[in-house]
């Protein structure tokens, strides 16, 4: 489709298409949300089920190499107790044969020299390689039962670690003859490296070895997320953990996270960016191109989504932010968790080492007194405040009780006994046993004076802890105790470390002879742990439970970490015993979560802005348009009202185009010119016109649109009209203008003014049809050059228009909503109401319909006469009038010019008539004189002048014109007689006049030839003299003017209409040329010269006089050599009474 | 003169009888040897110049003298009607009129009337005037009619 083809889409087009863009947008943004949100847990949960399989697998395949490892070992140890002289040995239980020990001696294992241990199937030890062996042989422990019955293969026992070193013993039965007859066990020393042969390559990963109470393991410092999985391996009856690194699936695990959700990010922000601009531009658009467009749920799909993607897009850009902080999070707490733990671990050993202090002094010195104890232990004291106390722990048999306590009580300690703990939980004194393990020096021994005497032996977990410590002859921890001191309980644990009397061990089964004690280290936890020197930002918290017993894990210290969020945990070993650390941030501090909700919270908040934007904007249009259709209820509304005034105007409106041509035509128009608006609309308007208007019009209108001279735009004037009958009569017209745009249009009110009283009809049909469009109305009401205004029934003023604003001189504000008789004087304000109720009550009509004068009150106080024309309108039940006002002081004024200027022209007529009387009377005197005489005088020279020729021509032009001047003076002395005659009417008969007329004739010699005739004719009132000399002077003039060798015919007719008589005096004459029918009525005015016919040229002005002055008029009709036809048309009898 | 061999043809558009013998009189008593054609009201007039009905022979006047008030068609409409007329108005047009109102004057002038003269009542003056208009309209002034014939 090319650019134009889409520009011309229709609207509606174009808003569904951009719904279903929208729609299918947020559509595609929601499923890759929802995918974002279902398929990325999926795949994290993947990753991390592989990743468990992978552990899984590497530590099946670990484990077995280590166990392959052992197998290996044994094999060695075995092949050397297939040897036959260890076979007769150990079946003889007699091991003096010299090759065999050095077999023994010189067998190596594992590159070193071996430690190996040949017993007999009683268990009794018949050559050891070496006396320092960790293990015990003695006692018929269980793993020589086992071995000897065959129960288990062989036996895996590990020993001890030191650094990098593992130590293990191996014991296989010596066998012959399927029996086994002896025992072969060596105790082997191994590096680590050697074993865990991945960790030398892989730093993440880690091993640890535990079997009973003794726990091997490799270095984890380079871990920073421990993972341990473990897996017991039966046959050598020890759990295998492998430890791996989780930060690698963490990282690897964010990584995708994050670019899952930046590409959501990017494609939610664009989109967004992208609807944000289509949504605003086509807002642009719509704003430009108006429609009338219903609001419907579409049109807040748009701000919706916008929201929706917004939110999305938030969200999304929180999670990255969240992954990122989690990331820097989980950095944090792995550095802060080992730089703790390891914090831990150098304060636990340094602790220890006291106890090795006192282990060394025992070793040291024969007999350590009790003050020397506290001399030897005080400085440490000072130097750990972790450690409660130090205790010696002498081993005590039942026979040297009392001497124990008689050397306590020496020593100050009077009420020293040796005590146990009661089933009640008391301390009493201990019952007798074999022998004892009471607290005997205690330092310091304030606040620690009840644990004085206390056999710790006669507690289960002290109990245990001493036998580990007899048994591994190394450090040995308790698991949790609660120390009482000052009455405050706390966590603590005990370490005891067995002091023997002599330094080497050689034989297990002599030691326990040799013991001489225990020193006791008693260790508060939660100091041990306070007192730590680490960096001061380190605020990770520890939990630390101890896990040496797998059904009996105890916590130590710290409070279990609540919250799922992210932890680290670490397994460390103390003296024996293994303490799972778990370090985790404390939630309530957590210093750093607020950039992620920040980042959230704006995005939130922006798109929250852009959303309610972009709606209130469309709500704004959508006021906007409502109000508009509000408007333009309104504005139809008064339309309506509009129409009605125009339609009910009691005064003709119509209006024109620029040429003239009609385009409206109201009722009262119709009325006023008898046309149906069928018959004018779309005629020119000259047809509504008489002459001279008629012909004017159209130059009147050019010249208007060429020059904008205005003749009567704007102004009212008095014009004609002419009806559809032909009739004239006289109109009062105001034009106003219109534009509408550029057109150009008039309108006109047109008043009847000779026939007010026939106006009012019933115009109470509403119902009419109304073509007109409502601003021309309005136009019309405005731009009246008549003041228009609009009243409801109580008399308050509604509408008020710019005339009637220029006439009254109020702005439509001060008058709107104030009653009408603002406008009016005195009587008129004071009876208004009255006469308002009154029609309300009675229906008696005073002015609507009929238009009267009466007067004005402008805001200035003056009064001024109006023209007025109510007329009533009916809106429902609402009843209203309209008055249309017209100013007509200025006519008022210009009536009284004219009767003045009317006077003035009577008075200097009068004068001039009677001037004219007086002059052709007095005129007649010398003229006669010259008549006379100059005829005398012709008689007198009669002689002389026979001959001269042009004597004679003087004398007849001398006595002619003298003749002809009394002719004239005689007919000038008639025609001003008229007016002067103020006879009373009296009754003339027509017939007698004529009558008369013909006898006359037929006594003058001229006019001896002719004919007269006449139909019946009637009696008129009348001045008779006048009368005669009209209708002499039309019969004569008919019998004057004729063809020669015609006979003259002269026929008088008369015609009755409704008010007047028309005669008509026909002859056969000369006739007349059209142009000159009007001019033989003015005064000396002829048509002829004296040659051809006489006359003076008065006679018809003297009919035209006698006409006039009878209230008639007169005319001819005429064709050049056929004849004329005068008529004279008088008013009928009656209607002469009402003259006079 | 030049002038002498050819008669001055003069056209009277006159209906008064006394005012048409004085004028004759007038200029046989100067001596002026002319054909002077008489019209007697205004149609004649205009029939004559446009050479109609029974004037189809007559002569174009080298001069007009016109009265105002005729019967019929007046002076007036003569006068326009000759000026009108391109092939008449360059022939001169003397207004010859008992009337002395203004508004004859000008108006006659705004029809390009040559010159108005109001009728002397005493007849030896009116006998110097048609002397005095003979001697200055056919002596004195050039007229287009010797030019072009």
């Amino acid at each position: 489709m090319t650019t134009a083809a889409k520009k011309h889409r229709s609207p509606l087009e174009f808003s569904v298409l951009r719904v279903y863009g929208i729609f299918s947008i947020s559509l595609f943004l929601l499923i890759m949300l929802l995918s974002a949100f279902v398929i990325m847990p999926k795949i994290n949960q993947l990753l991390e089920s592989q990743h468990n399989k992978d552990i899984q697998a590497e530590l099946a395949l670990e484990a077995a190499l280590f166990a392959r490892f052992i197998e290996s070992q044994q094999t060695i140890v075995e092949n050397l107790a297939a040897y036959p002289s260890l076979t007769s040995a150990v079946m003889l239980s007699d091991a003096s044969d010299r090759a065999t020990h050095q077999l023994l001696d010189n067998a190596s294992i594992g590159g070193k020299k071996s430690r190996l241990v040949l017993q007999d199937i009683a268990g009794n030890i018949l050559i050891k390689t070496d006396n320092q062996l960790q293990a015990n042989y003695t006692g018929e422990p269980l793993w020589l039962t086992q071995v000897i019955n065959s129960i288990i293969p062989y036996h895996f026992q590990l020993l001890s670690q030191e650094g990098p070193l593992l130590t293990f013993k191996i014991s296989v039965p010596i066998i012959y003859n399927g029996h086994v007859e002896g025992i072969l066990s060596s105790e082997i020393t191994s590096s680590l490296q050697d074993i865990f042969v991945s960790q030398s390559f892989n730093k993440s990963v880690a091993f640890k070895l535990v079997q009973g109470p003794i726990t091997v393991s490799t270095g984890t410092d380079s871990i920073e997320l421990i993972r341990e999985n473990s897996l017991l391996l039966q046959v050598p009856n020890i759990t295998f953990t492998y430890i791996t690194d989780d930060i690698i699936i963490n990282k690897s695990k964010r990584s995708l996270q994050n670019s899952i959700l930046l590409v959501l990010l990017v494609s939610f922000s664009l989109s967004f960016l992208l609807l944000a601009v289509i949504g605003y531009r086509s807002l642009l658009r719509r704003n430009k191109i108006k429609r009338h467009q219903t609001f419907t749920w579409r049109t807040y799909t748009f701000p919706v989504v916008v929201g929706i993607i917004g939110i999305s897009a938030s969200i999304a850009a929180f999670m990255i932010s969240s992954n990122i902080k989690n990331a820097v999070i989980e950095k944090e707490l792995i550095f802060d968790s080992k730089q703790k733990i390891k914090a831990l671990r150098k304060n636990i050993n340094a602790n220890l080492q006291v106890i090795d202090f006192v282990k060394a002094l025992y070793g040291a010195s024969d007999n350590v007194s009790r003050q020397d104890f506290s001399t030897f232990v005080t400085p440490a004291l000072l130097r750990y405040k972790s450690i409660q106390a130090v205790e010696w722990v002498p081993f005590v048999p039942h026979e040297q009780r009392d001497a124990y306590k008689k050397e306590a009580i020496a020593d100050g300690l009077s009420h020293f006994t040796i005590k146990e703990k009661s089933s009640n939980g008391e301390l009493i004194t201990a019952t007798e046993r074999d022998s004892y393990f009471p607290v005997y020096y205690v330092v310091p021994l304030k606040g620690n004076e009840h644990a004085i005497g206390f056999d710790l032996a006669s507690d289960l977990k002290r109990l245990a802890a001493l036998n580990n410590a007899i048994a591994y002859g190394d450090k040995v921890a308790t698991a949790r105790i609660n120390l009482v001191q000052n009455s405050v309980t706390q966590a603590g644990i005990l370490i005891f470390t067995p002091v023997y009397e002599e330094n080497s061990v050689t034989n297990n089964l002599k030691q326990q002879q040799k013991l001489l004690g225990f020193a006791v280290l008693v260790l508060r936890i939660s100091e041990l742990i306070e007192e730590l020197s680490i960096e001061e930002s380190n605020q990770v918290l520890m939990h630390i439970e101890d896990i040496s017993e797998p059904d009996h894990v105890e916590t130590i210290y710290g409070l279990k970490q609540e919250s799922q969020s992210l932890s680290r945990v670490e397994v460390i070993t103390v003296a024996n015993r293994n303490w799972r650390i778990t370090t985790y941030n404390d939630t309530k501090e957590s210093p750093s979560i607020l950039s992620q909700w920040l980042v959230l919270i704006s995005g939130l908040v922006l798109s929250g802005v852009i959303t309610l934007g972009i709606y209130s904007l469309i709500r704004r249009r959508e006021v906007v348009e409502n109000q508009v259709s509000k408007r333009t209820y309104e504005l139809q509304a008064s339309e309506e009202q509009h129409r009605a005034v125009v339609e009910n105007a009691v005064d003709g409106l119509l209006t024109i185009d620029e040429v003239g041509t009609i385009e409206k035509f109201n009722q009262a128009a119709q009325k006023i010119f008898g046309y149906s608006p069928e018959e004018v609309i779309g005629v020119n308007i000259k047809i509504l016109m008489p002459e001279p208007y008629h012909g004017e019009h159209d130059g009147y209108l050019k010249s208007y649109r060429d020059t904008g001279v205005k003749k009567i735009i704007g102004i009212g004037r008095y014009v004609e009209g002419k009806r559809k009958d032909g009739t004239i009569f006289p109109i009062e017209l105001s034009v106003s203008e219109m534009n509408f745009g550029s057109i150009k249009k008039f309108s006109g009110i047109i008043r009847d003014v000779s026939e007010r009283v026939a106006l009012e009809k019933e115009r109470d049909s509403f119902t009419e049809k109304l073509i007109e469009s409502e601003e021309q109305h309005r136009a019309v009401v405005e731009n009246a050059v008549d003041g228009l205004l609009t009243i409801n029934e109580v008399g308050t003023i509604e509408k008020f228009n710019q005339a009637a604003q220029k006439i009254f001189g109020y702005s439509p504000e001060e008058v709107i909503g104030v009653n009408i008789k603002i406008l009016m004087p005195e009587p008129y304000h004071g009876e208004h109401d009255g006469y308002l109720k009154s029609y309300r009550d009675t229906g008696v009509k005073k002015i609507i319909g009929i238009g009267r004068y009466v007067e004005g009150k402008r805001k200035d106080g003056t009064i001024f006469p109006i023209e007025l024309s109510v007329s009533e309108m009916y809106f429902g039940s609402t009843r209203k009038f309209s008055g249309i006002i017209r100013d007509v002081s200025a006519r008022v004024e210009q009536e009284k010019e004219r009767e003045k200027l009317i006077d003035k022209l009577t008075d200097s007529n009068e004068e001039l008539e009677r001037f004219a009387f007086v002059c052709s009377h007095d005129l007649q005197e010398p003229l006669r004189m010259v008549r006379s005489f100059s005829e005398k005088l012709q008689d007198h020279i009669a002689e002389s002048l026979e001959h001269d020729v042009k004597g004679k021509k003087y004398f007849h032009f001398v006595i002619d014109g003298a003749a002809r001047a009394q002719t004239l003076i005689t007919d000038i002395l008639t025609y001003s007689s008229i007016s002067t005659d103020t006879q009373l009417l009296e009754s003339v008969n027509i017939v007698e006049i004529i009558t008369i007329i013909k006898s006359n004739m037929l006594d003058t010699a001229e006019n001896t030839k002719g004919r007269i005739t006449f139909d019946s004719l009637p009696t008129l009132q009348g001045n008779k003299t006048q009368l005669f000399q009209l209708f002499q002077n039309l019969i004569n003039n008919g019998l004057k003017y004729q063809k020669p060798n015609v006979e003259p015919h002269v026929h008088v007719s008369v015609e009755d209409s409704d008010q007047h008589w028309t005669f008509s005096i026909k002859d056969n004459g000369i006739g007349m040329e059209e142009r000159h029918l009007k001019k033989i009525f003015e005064v000396f005015q002829r048509l002829h010269r004296r040659s051809q016919y006489a006359g003076t040229g008065v006679g018809l002005s003297i009919c035209k006089k006698v006409t006039e002055r009878h209230g008639g008029s007169i005319w001819v009709e005429s064709e050049k050599g056929i004849g004329s036809t005068f008529y004279v048309k008088l008013l009928k009898p009656t209607i002469i009474e009402d003259i006079s | 003169m030049t002038h002498d061999t050819r008669l001055a043809e003069i056209l009277l558009v006159e209906d008064n009888e006394g005012d048409i013998e004085l004028t004759r009189e007038a200029f046989e008593e100067a001596k002026f040897r002319n054909n002077l054609h008489i019209a007697e009201d205004g149609d004649i007039a205009l029939d004559y110049l446009f050479k109609r009905n029974e004037y189809e022979n007559a002569v174009r006047p080298d001069i007009i003298l016109l009265d105002l008030n005729l019967p019929s068609t007046d002076g007036r409409e003569v006068l326009e009607t000759i000026k009108a007329e391109p092939s008449l108005r360059r022939i001169p047009v003397i207004i010859l009129t008992s009337s002395k109102a203004d508004k004859d004057v000008v108006s006659s002038y705004d029809l390009h009337a040559n010159c108005y003269i109001v009728k002397p009542v005493n007849a030896v003056k009116f006998m110097d005037v048609v002397k005095s208009v003979e001697n200055f309209w056919v002596d004195i002034v050039c007229l287009p009619s010797k030019a072009f014939k």
